[in-house]
């Protein structure tokens, strides 16, 4: 009798224990997957920033590769003035 | 039986309380990380937001001085004989004050963009510092980008301020004085485009820097 509640309760706790370390597993999982994922982090971090800022102005790809970005960088130039100046000149000469 | 299994149960706890611990010091390594990167990231906010407001500010005050500016010189324009200098002299003052603004704009939104990228590129970068990558070089070329980029934007928003105004005394001096004011409008676009062609430059040492450390392909 007294043995069968032993076992019983054996049963239990082990029961018990492998449910809490299941559970521990999948949450860590889940916690390590989300910050160990750079585009995730990097998506929540945007998210966040647009949010703060309200800069919808300035619209930026979200691709943080280099060759991307670098391209990105290359249309990102000052637009030329010197024929602008060239016509207020001439405009200026005229009178 | 009992015996081992309450063994079993304290080693089990044993085992979970030391991972438990490790995750937590790990946890609390980047949590101190991150929360630096986030203080970091909320003060150069602050500072971007009064940049902005400091060049809104610029902007309206100009136009506004530029209104009545404008008035003033049609005012005297109208004394003079000559329509058709009268309307060159009237184009050529609003071209200027247009282009002025059209700039800014231009120069603001781009400066903005590359901050951005920096951004990205710092991102990429702490990637690869995780990856046991020496990033210190990157760090140096990101913090010279930065202060370029502001250094270029203070630039734009004192020139967001600017008016310029051609004087109108006599038919004979006005090519001389619409040329005055487009060269002290050239003078100043020249330094503000130098400016931002300086952080350009401290931005493309950042992508020579990262390459080095992140293969294009990664």
């Amino acid at each position: 009798m007294n043995q069968t509640n032993t076992q019983g309760f054996a049963a239990f706790l082990a029961v018990g224990i492998v449910a809490l370390v299941a559970v521990g597993a999948f949450g860590f999982l889940v916690v390590s997957k989300e910050s160990m994922n750079p585009l995730i982090s990097e998506t929540k971090r945007s998210i966040d920033q647009g949010v703060e800022e309200d800069t919808a102005v300035v619209e930026v790809s979200s691709s943080t590769d280099i060759t991307s970005l670098e391209k990105e960088f290359s249309t990102t130039t000052a637009e030329s003035v010197d024929s602008e100046f060239t016509s207020l000149n001439a405009s200026a000469s005229s009178l | 039986m009992k015996r081992n299994v309450l063994v079993g149960v304290i080693v089990l706890l044993g085992v979970s309380v030391t991972s438990v611990f490790g995750m937590e010091s790990s946890d609390s390594a980047k949590t101190n990380t991150r929360e630096k990167i986030e203080t970091a990231r909320k003060e150069a906010l602050t500072r971007r937001t009064q940049v902005k407001d400091e060049y809104k500010a610029k902007l309206e005050a100009s136009r506004t001085e530029w209104k009545t500016k404008r008035e003033e010189m049609k005012t005297k324009l109208s004394k003079l004989n000559d329509d058709r200098k009268q309307k060159i002299v009237e184009n050529t003052a609003d071209r200027i004050a247009n282009r002025n603004e059209h700039w800014v704009t231009h120069w603001n939104t781009i400066l903005t963009r590359s901050s951005e990228i920096v951004n990205k590129l710092e991102t990429r970068s702490q990637e690869a510092a995780k990856n046991g990558k020496d990033i210190s070089k990157v760090t140096v070329a990101i913090t010279s980008a930065r202060t370029a980029i502001e250094t270029a934007k203070s630039k734009v928003t004192v020139q967001a301020g600017k008016v310029y105004t051609v004087s109108v005394t006599d038919e004979a001096s006005l090519g001389s004085n619409v040329k005055a004011a487009v060269s002290a409008m050239k003078v100043d676009v020249s330094a503000v485009i130098e400016s931002i062609n300086a952080a350009r430059r401290a931005v493309q040492e950042i992508f020579k820097e990262i390459k080095l450390v992140v293969p294009e392909t990664e």
